[in-house]
């Protein structure tokens, strides 16, 4: 069994994760939070994935490419899905950003102090409330992955992407399907996330899951606590 | 045989390969593809590289993308009836990136997604 130290660095690391496209409220979220964290210190870094990797990206000119270029803020794309934008929209152009591999990114995160992921869903308010958004120094650390909305199929590929490269790493990881997100563990949805259980990638939790953990024949539910949510930092996607 | 201008052919059929020199279309995939590409390399394939070829195939069939290493590992394991195989096993069947060259000679597209 290997131990990781995580070492601080004199700035703290704040990494932000945007999932979802400019247009999307959200991504002024995203950017008024990286704004705010540069103000307090932090030390930013960005990286798009999934939607977040469109066409609209190429115009530049909007509040994020600010940041990078005025404050500072590091902004990477998702290779996978710029790779695909690349191919798909036959796109003669460089990249707005430089690209960051899965892999790199998970790294990142697993070195970063807070991480932020600004996308489509919300933590399900039918599940134990827990604080989503902050990350313990704990070592190792442990991850949830909350899909709690229905993604469009490349979406999807994405979600899966990003679950099969934590697993690469050999992290402890949890997908979960909450809510809408629970459409995605049937029918045609559910043949790309099977690998996930089928070969013990991660492990997956939903509703029906989480219910069960928490009914009154559960000792777990005695203190309405569920550590297997708690000890987790939750991206929620 | 062509792939260096995008073409693998065989007795009786052209395969048409993509950019990345993969097959371009995965369903038109046979055996005889697989034998005239590592042909090409100067290969012929052992019992074990196909068992991994044809492994890597079944799954990106079943679930739309390569596998991890470390699920060809323990499928691997399984195979051989060896629990004492690791990664190192696989890479002495194709010394580099076992994975993907599974999936060029499966007919697979490139994995774009890792690493």
């Amino acid at each position: 069994m290997t131990t990781k130290t995580r070492t601080r660095c004199k700035t703290p690391l704040k990494f932000v994760v945007i999932r979802v496209p400019k247009r999307h409220p959200n991504y002024l979220h995203a950017c008024e939070c990286i704004a705010q964290s540069v103000k307090k210190g932090y030390s930013v870094q960005v990286f798009l994935h999934g939607p977040a990797v469109d066409r609209d990206l190429m115009e530049g000119g909007d509040r994020l490419s600010s940041l990078a270029e005025e404050a500072g803020v590091a902004v990477h794309l998702c290779q996978a899905a710029w790779q695909r934008l690349h191919q798909t929209q036959s796109l003669a152009s460089d990249p707005p950003y430089p690209v960051m591999s899965l892999i790199a990114t998970w790294d990142a995160i697993e070195r970063a102090e807070a991480v932020c992921i600004f996308g489509f869903g919300q933590w399900p308010a039918h599940w134990p409330s827990i604080t989503v958004g902050e990350v313990d120094q704990q070592t190792p650390r442990a991850y949830g992955v909350m899909v709690a909305y229905s993604p469009s199929a490349a979406d999807r590929d994405s979600l899966v992407e990003w679950v099969l490269a934590g697993a690469t790493l050999d992290l402890d990881l949890v997908v979960a399907f909450a809510g809408e997100g629970a459409s995605e563990v049937e029918g045609e949805a559910a043949r790309r996330w099977a690998q996930i259980s089928d070969h013990g990638l991660a492990e997956v939790m939903t509703d029906a899951s989480i219910i069960k953990a928490h009914s009154a024949e559960d000792p777990l539910a005695k203190d309405g606590r569920h550590p297997g949510l708690e000890n987790r930092h939750w991206l929620v996607m | 045989m062509n792939n260096k201008t995008g073409s693998i052919e065989t007795d009786d059929q052209t395969f048409v390969l993509d950019e990345d020199g993969h097959l371009a279309d995965p369903n038109t995939w046979t055996r005889a593809f697989a034998e005239q590409l590592a042909s090409t390399d100067g290969r012929v394939l052992s019992e074990d590289q196909w068992w991994l070829i044809e492994w890597v195939r079944d799954y990106w069939r079943s679930y739309g993308n390569a596998p991890l290493m470390r699920s060809v590992v323990v499928a691997y394991r399984v195979h051989k009836q060896d629990p004492s195989l690791g990664s190192a096993s696989i890479y002495d069947l194709f010394t580099d990136n076992p994975v993907r060259e599974a999936c060029r000679l499966g007919g697979v597209p490139k994995p774009d997604w890792c690493i």
